[in-house]
């Protein structure tokens, strides 16, 4: 029983939405970093198991999520990435998600996004939001180099494929992605990235972005590698669908995205996908939380601009 | 001198003031059965990630049915269609070596950074006139009195509404935004589009609207702003963060352009 002492003493403050001290944090994350490291680049997950997509620091949503799903450890989880960035409570929510990793392993998966990296965490939130709630970046050094040990994607039952972006150019099998070397920052291209930032489109084949970086994936690419895998479905986060979740090419893959009114201002639902016993899949949908010291987008101050 | 009392009424999204109504709607962003309308009804490859197709703006002179609006729908509708190949993202050298390298995949052209043009569908008679010539604007050297609109005059009306956003893959952002408040003697607009795209380029269209009740024209302003990254990164290795701060960006940017017209009311 004394082993998860100090962890359970972590869940009940963080539960309470407060941050944890920079010391709990280091040896937090230094046990996560032993759980992590043994696991796999497709982390076998057994059903029933709920999968959620992005979070984005919105604490009190996630909050609601379990009320929805279910706590833990009543219920197993597995989420697709982007804890942090963008929501006002990155630290507080990535904290207690690592923090349930850690207390219920073999019932709570968690893997990376394309916001669990260094610099994007710079750009998008989660750094500065360190700086103020801790003022120093120590942190957000813990975190940022714990994610580099999270799996990049998982495997429900042989037969659902997990992973927060999409497929690749080069990966045709899962056998593929065992073999990279995941333990580092996201790689501004290659089978990694792609994995992390790809998106689904209408149009065959690969498709490059006329961003200049990035790619899409079209139906018979999904199809091919769900068939060559032996798989019944790609289930991925990493876009903001209103409805929370978002099915495309002929159900072979599905957008789920856990953050409800993104942004305080979007006004989509929230989704959650629950696979039961017989691997059977049922979408649960929710609002906000109502909300507590969020802002109100909806009442701003009338301000002099010119 | 008290007049405040007989101005202006409240209406539902709004205010009547001096002859005039103005109003705004603020809802939740497209459903995917609009978006995939939206893109086949504007021929666009893409939509950006977050469209609020409900917002909008409007001015309205009740006397003669002048409309301005301010929606989504008519602002997308000015984007390019083709890419601007001159404007890639920080990453995309690397990239293409790499894509080149495994055969290639197909791009998809599409104005990504969705730089519109728009300043405002004008709307009478039912007839938009937004992509139109027409004889109610014309040209004026006249400039928007700064100096008033900086009196802290009671704010009678005020809002905040989003048209569209895109978060560029977590490469930089474009919005398009408005703000208005209406005052005892004038109603002031800004629409401004903001494009940021991460160590490449920053660029603001700023549309200013105002309108001195009583007089027979509204102003209307059209500010470009762009430069490269170089002009922020100086600061930004002091502080990454002043990346998504768009005031702190926005007053460091050179200004390009400037036009100035005058809608006329009476014609």
């Amino acid at each position: 029983m004394g082993e998860f002492q100090d962890v359970d003493k972590y869940i009940s403050i963080l539960k309470e939405c407060k941050p944890l001290s920079e010391n709990e944090v280091r040896d937090l994350c230094e046990k996560a970093r032993e759980i992590l490291s043994k696991e796999s680049n497709v982390q076998p997950v057994r059903c029933p198991v709920t999968v959620c997509g992005d979070i984005h620091g919105q604490f009190h949503d996630l909050m609601e999520l379990f009320k929805i799903g279910g706590n833990c450890p009543d219920t197993n989880y597995l989420f697709m990435g982007d804890y942090v960035d963008r929501g006002f409570y990155s630290v507080e929510t990535v904290t207690l998600l690592v923090a349930l990793k850690v207390r219920y392993k073999d019932r709570v998966t968690i893997l990376r996004g394309n916001h669990e990296s260094r610099q994007i965490t710079q750009v998008y939130g989660f750094y500065d939001e360190c700086l103020r709630k801790y003022g120093n970046p120590n942190v957000w050094k813990l975190f940022t180099d714990l994610f580099d040990y999270l799996p990049l994607t998982a495997l429900i039952e042989n037969q659902v494929f997990c992973l927060h972006g999409g497929l690749s150019p080069s990966i045709d099998t899962l056998d593929h992605i065992e073999n990279l070397d995941r333990v580092q920052e996201v790689p501004h291209e290659g089978a990694m990235c792609d994995l992390l930032w790809s998106d689904p489109d209408d149009r065959c084949g690969f498709g490059y972005s006329p961003r200049g970086a990035g790619y899409t994936f079209g139906k018979d690419i999904s199809e091919q590698f769900n068939h060559n895998n032996g798989l019944t479905l790609v289930a991925r986060a990493h876009q903001l669908v209103m409805e929370g979740y978002n099915w495309c090419h002929d159900q072979n893959v599905v957008t789920i995205f856990s953050a409800p009114n993104y942004c305080y201002r979007c006004g989509n639902l929230a989704a959650i996908m629950e696979i039961d016993e017989k691997m059977k899949h049922t979408f649960l949908q929710f609002d906000p939380a109502p909300r507590r010291g969020e802002p109100h987008v909806t009442r701003r101050t009338p301000d002099y601009f010119l | 001198m008290n007049t405040t009392a007989a101005t202006h009424t409240k209406v539902p999204g709004g205010v009547k003031i001096r002859g005039w109504t103005v109003t705004t709607n603020k809802g939740s962003i497209l459903k995917s059965t609009e978006k995939d309308e939206w893109e086949h009804q504007l021929a666009l490859n893409e939509l950006p990630e977050m469209v609020y197709g409900n917002n909008f703006v409007r001015l309205t002179h009740n006397e003669t049915d002048l409309n301005i609006v301010f929606n989504a729908f008519d602002a997308l509708s000015m984007c390019e269609k083709k890419a601007d190949d001159s404007i890639k993202v920080s990453s995309s050298k690397k990239w293409q070596e790499i894509n080149n390298s495994f055969g290639g995949a197909i791009e998809k052209s599409f104005d990504w950074t969705y730089s519109t043009p728009y300043c405002g569908s004008i709307i009478k008679n039912s007839q938009n006139l937004t992509n139109m010539k027409s004889d109610i604007i014309e040209e004026t050297t006249e400039q928007i009195d700064i100096e008033k609109l900086k009196r802290p005059d009671p704010i009678l009306f005020f809002d905040d509404v989003f048209l569209f956003e895109d978060e560029l893959a977590d490469n930089g952002t474009s919005m398009l935004s408005i703000k208005i408040r209406v005052m005892n003697d004038s109603v002031f607009l800004l629409q401004r589009f903001f494009l940021r795209v991460d160590d490449v380029i920053i660029k603001s269209f700023d549309t200013r609207i105002y309108h001195e009740f009583g007089q027979q024209y509204l102003l209307r302003e059209f500010m470009v702003k762009e430069s490269n990254y170089d002009i922020i990164k100086p600061y930004l290795e002091k502080d990454p963060t002043l990346a998504t701060d768009v005031n702190f960006i926005y007053s460091k940017l050179p200004v390009k352009s400037v036009v100035t017209e005058k809608i006329i009311i009476h014609k």
